[in-house]
């Protein structure tokens, strides 16, 4: 089996990652989240985490799954806590889904995005992927 | 810093946001500078089809936001070959001037790339 | 470059969609539900076989042991990688490019 930890740590690399799928309806956002997960450990960047799509479904607050469940928000607050990873949720993709007036907003939207999390525009995500040395997409319908 | 931006639609417009929101991250992106090309694959194709009436249902006119790229300075519009013939269009039934692409050749256009976008 | 898979090809002609746009020395990782088109008897096993002369292949092991999937059953050419070594993957072949559905 051809494990990442074998190799040199040659490259120190910066990624920038997109999810675009809603949490529970696809496997994309949990893939990103050991994605970014397993980059860090081995010593590379992941500066921001780019929600887009139904990927902004990732940041609601409320999402309380059963106990013995999977908590995939869980998993993003549990990370932003712990390391220094930017989570963003795009503006226009959360107000077409009707969660959030604006970005401005921020205040009223408590409890509504999730720890962790912040709400931006889609700059923030072209920004990221030019400063990155890769960018990678997540999501899909399954 | 300019980056090489490359994306990718596949998927039809009109029953979802899909295409729209794709259209928004390319336009962002070409508002940032970036070397800007858009590739249209399967189903994407028909986005590009012109005689759209999208008011019927009250959607938008996506062709016309293809259309209005060059204002933007996207590099390039590619278009694959095979996904066009395989419908049963020809680049005449499009509402932009494209380049045609052969499949074996899409290989190497994203090879040239350093952010490729197909969602 | 690195294609990412993620989901199961349901016929021989959407793998050859897909297969004939990747280019020689591409890498190939299967995620997901991806990760069932590598199993020996898949709808698109022979086409992803005979591709194994132009592109590496790998499955990521997560998702093939979540849905039952054990080494034995893989086609020959198909290696076996963790997130680690799906990083790595990434760092050493960019850009990256996802076919998903």
């Amino acid at each position: 089996m051809r494990g990442g930890m074998v190799f040199q740590r040659v490259k120190q690399l910066k990624f920038a990652l997109q999810v675009n799928s809603a949490p529970y309806s696809s496997q994309g956002s949990e893939t990103a989240y050991r994605f970014a997960k397993a980059a860090m450990q081995l010593g590379h960047e992941v500066d921001r985490v780019f929600f887009y799509f139904d990927g902004v479904y990732n940041a609601l607050g409320y999402s309380a799954p059963p106990e013995d469940e999977k908590n995939v928000v869980g998993l993003w607050t549990t990370l932003a806590a712990q390391k220094k990873i930017d989570l963003v949720v795009c503006v226009s993709a959360v107000q077409r889904r009707g969660w959030a007036h604006n970005e401005s907003d921020n205040d009223s939207l408590q409890g509504l995005v999730a720890k962790g999390f912040r709400i931006s525009g889609l700059g923030q995500w072209v920004d990221a992927a030019i400063k990155a040395d890769r960018t990678l997409t997540f999501g899909g319908d399954s | 810093m300019t980056s090489a931006f490359l994306f990718v639609f596949s998927r039809p417009p009109h029953s979802s946001l899909h295409v729209l929101e794709m259209l928004d991250m390319t336009l962002t992106a070409a508002a940032f500078d970036q070397n800007v090309s858009l590739l249209l694959i399967d189903d994407g194709v028909y986005s590009l089809r012109v005689g759209q009436k999208p008011e019927s249902r009250e959607c938008r006119d996506v062709s016309a936001i293809f259309d209005s790229l060059e204002i933007y300075d996207i590099d390039s519009v590619y278009v694959e070959q095979e996904s066009l013939a395989g419908r049963g269009l020809r680049s005449g039934d499009l509402g932009l001037a494209v380049d045609i692409l052969p499949r074996s050749d899409v290989g190497a256009l994203m090879r040239r790339q350093t952010v490729i976008v197909n969602v | 470059m690195l294609h990412l898979v993620n989901f199961p090809f349901s016929e021989a002609e959407a793998a050859k969609r897909i297969l004939s746009r990747m280019a020689p020395k591409d890498v190939l990782l299967f995620i997901e539900n991806g990760v069932c088109a590598v199993e020996r008897g898949a709808p698109a096993a022979c086409e992803i076989d005979s591709f194994a002369e132009v592109v590496e292949i790998y499955a990521l092991l997560p998702d093939l042991k979540t849905r039952g999937i054990g080494a034995a059953s893989l086609l020959q050419c198909v290696q076996i990688i963790d997130y680690p070594g799906f990083v790595t993957l990434a760092v050493e072949n960019g850009p990256v490019q996802s076919w998903f559905r």
